[in-house]
């Protein structure tokens, strides 16, 4: 699509004859690309307000002379060499992108499960840079990074990390409701760090890969009735239906027994409302992270009356640790592989000999 | 005469109290079951969903005497450490005593990272026991009580500093596990869980019910106490072993519970308008298991399935007692 438009600028109105062509975004709500001759403006829409915009974002090749009159935005020099990354799932997606080399710094290294950053961080070439929400300044400064990516929050800043004059991308891809939708966003990222157009290519395989599942699932009349997660301190989170985690449970066939929560928000439940629901359901899935393995005798040990769900009676749970496998550093660009292990578990007919990748049968 | 019948009276309408919101507890949930069924449930002649059943029977009875015991444990071990320490802001929570569950429990949750109930429960009793032993240890030294209670705040700074220091290195399932267990929760002990509790709980009370008389002796001060033949040495030491047991039973089960152990003494004292530790003490005790069931009640939200965090609702109820306690210091009567 090419049209002609009048954008603002720091110096006025830029000529009405300047083309730019919009790239179709497929899936993501929360971004939209711009393409000029001179530079490429993404918008990002604040996800808490989707009428606003967050962040305008305009990325300038390095190569090239800097243009005189320029857009309103955030200027980011393309591609970047130089990153830190308060997440790391955004890390793994750049790395995941051919561009490792341009992770300088990481924080929380302790949910990386990504073993080639897990190599650079053991020999220095990446620097650990603390806690999300409260970030070594001084260290980025030191590594003289040209770009921060960070997950954003509503209403909160970045505190002093917005004063060292680095552009901080405000990676939301998180709260796109959408499992493509998250995917789509290494799009926005390829643009950043050069490598838009295998970007591009990663999106497109994951986007066709996922639908082609998705038709396959659909192949089955059984849809299972599905349980997920476990009680936390007085309350049971539930996935909303309309959430991230709804809709990929569907996709793969399942009836999940909470999609009549409209939103993308988790609903805190109580027990006794959930077990009033769900204790027919026919599987249940949760994720852990504990050192030892959970087994019946042990969920039953943490909560005895865990064992009046069907699924626990009839054997039917499936359980995904989160930090020995890849399971948070792959859903964003690669859901289609989580959407694989959960046909396999709703409809192990589809996929005859496959190995799951994230969930196991509890033992 | 007229105090006798005024403290009958008293008994009754706890009695009753306790009663109704005991009963409130069973019949009043997110689910709703009508009061009939209930009752059969309760009767073991339900033949309906079998889903009520295990509602009522292993999720709000053993959550209703959970709250019931927990209140108690807390009130009482409040009101000991209030008369040990002369100070009506001493509390369980104050003293370092459930920061020291707490931090036992950090522990093996995010460090170890084990699942068993009973690791908790262990690391809990651990946690608490070392922050006494401490807060013992220097009673030897400081006899000062005041002083003994900025020491008690100083411990508990130090271990919710490491847990501070524990989260930061934590991973997000385990700090948002960790986070929740510290808002409080009468809903994790299963029926199979709930006599361990029960011994602890009752084992805590009765041993407070021994320590009236040399409770009383030390409202007239330490010498005063001394002279009347108490030992005042063993009787400290007797006190924190007592408030020990109760606080870290009701945190390894519960959690870390707020207020209820500082502001129930209050309450106590309010409508007993003495200090005699004869009566305050049962009238402590049953008013704090009264206030913990109406907490736990508190934290279902009507017309929802949604719980809200029982640490929301127990200051609730606590901090504006504190307040009218503290504003009107000169007219209440125990202080005197």
């Amino acid at each position: 699509m090419a049209s002609l438009c009048s954008c603002e600028s720091r110096s006025g109105v830029i000529a009405e004859t300047e083309c730019f062509k919009a790239d179709s975004v497929y899936y993501a709500k929360g971004f939209e690309i711009s393409r000029f001759d001179e530079w490429i403006i993404v918008n990002v829409r604040n996800p808490w307000d989707t009428l606003k915009t967050l962040r305008r974002y305009v990325l300038i090749d390095k190569n090239k002379p800097l243009p005189d009159s320029l857009p309103e935005g955030i200027i980011i020099r393309t591609p970047v060499e130089k990153a830190v990354f308060y997440t790391s799932v955004h890390a793994s997606m750049v790395a995941q992108m051919g561009r490792i080399d341009a992770i300088k710094g990481v924080c929380e290294i302790q949910y990386i499960t990504d073993s080639l950053i897990l190599e650079r961080i053991a020999d220095g070439r990446i620097a650990d840079i603390g806690l999300a929400t409260a970030p070594n300044i001084e260290k980025i400064i030191e590594l003289d990074a040209e770009l921060i990516i960070a997950s954003p929050y509503e209403n909160s800043g970045y505190g002093a990390a917005e004063k060292i004059g680095i552009p901080i991308v405000e990676a939301a891809d998180y709260m796109e409701n959408h499992p493509l939708g998250r995917t789509e966003w290494g799009r926005f990222y390829g643009l950043i760090f050069g490598e838009g157009e295998r970007a591009d290519s990663i999106f497109f395989t994951t986007k066709e890969r996922y639908n082609h599942l998705k038709n396959l699932a659909t192949q089955s009349e059984n849809k299972p009735r599905v349980l997920l997660e476990r009680k936390y301190g007085a309350s049971w989170i539930v996935p909303a239906g309309g959430s991230y985690i709804g809709t990929i449970h569907s996709d793969a066939g399942a009836d999940y027994i909470f999609s009549d929560f409209k939103g993308s928000e988790s609903v805190h439940q109580t027990f006794e409302s959930v077990l009033d629901r769900a204790y027919d359901a026919d599987i249940w899935l949760f994720k852990y992270d504990t050192k030892q393995d959970y087994t019946y005798d042990i969920l039953k040990d943490e909560y005895q009356p865990y064992s009046n769900f069907r699924p626990f009676k009839e054997k039917n749970i499936y359980i995904c640790h989160t930090t020995r496998t890849t399971y948070y550093d792959d859903i964003t660009l690669h859901p289609d592989r989580l959407l694989e292990d959960l046909i396999y578990i709703y409809h192990p007919e589809l996929l005859p000999g496959y190995v799951p990748r994230y969930y196991t049968h509890m033992k | 005469m007229k105090g006798r019948s005024k403290h009958i009276a008293i008994y009754i309408s706890l009695g009753v109290a306790l009663l109704l919101l005991f009963c409130g507890g069973l019949l009043y949930g997110s689910v709703r079951i009508p009061i009939d069924s209930i009752l059969e449930i309760i009767a073991g002649r339900f033949e309906g969903r079998q889903t009520w059943v295990q509602i009522v029977m292993q999720s709000r009875l053993p959550q209703t005497i959970t709250a019931l015991f927990a209140g108690a444990s807390l009130a009482v071990s409040g009101l000991l450490l209030q008369t040990l320490f002369k100070n009506p802001l001493a509390g369980p929570s104050i003293l370092g005593i459930s920061d020291g569950a707490y931090l036992g429990v950090a522990l093996v949750m995010i460090y170890f990272s084990f699942n068993s109930y009973l690791t908790t429960i262990i690391a809990a009793f651990v946690g608490a026991a070392v922050v006494l032993l401490i807060i013992i240890g220097f009673s030897r030294k400081v006899k000062n009580s005041v002083m003994l209670l900025i020491i008690g705040i100083m411990v508990g700074y130090l271990a919710s500093s490491i847990i501070s220091i524990l989260n930061y290195h934590a991973s997000p399932d385990k700090v948002h596990q960790f986070v929740l267990w510290g808002m409080g929760d009468f809903t994790g002990v299963s029926m199979e869980k709930l006599p361990w509790f029960v011994i602890f709980a009752s084992g805590g009370l009765l041993g407070s019910v021994f320590l009236i008389k040399p409770l009383n002796a030390l409202l007239l001060g330490e010498s005063y106490a001394a002279n009347l033949g108490v030992r005042v040495k063993s009787i400290r030491i007797a006190i924190l072993l007592c408030t020990g047991i109760l606080t870290a039973s009701t945190t390894a089960f519960c959690g870390p519970i707020s207020f209820i152990g500082l502001a129930v003494p209050h309450i106590a004292r309010l409508l007993l308008g003495s200090s005699n530790h004869k009566q305050l003490l049962p009238i402590t005790l049953l008013a704090g298991a009264c206030v913990a069931l109406l907490c736990n009640m508190l934290t279902v939200v009507p017309g929802s399935n949604s719980i809200l965090p029982l640490n929301a609702i127990t200051p609730i109820i606590g901090a504006p007692v504190i307040i009218y306690v503290i504003v009107n210091r000169r007219n209440i009567q125990y202080f005197n």
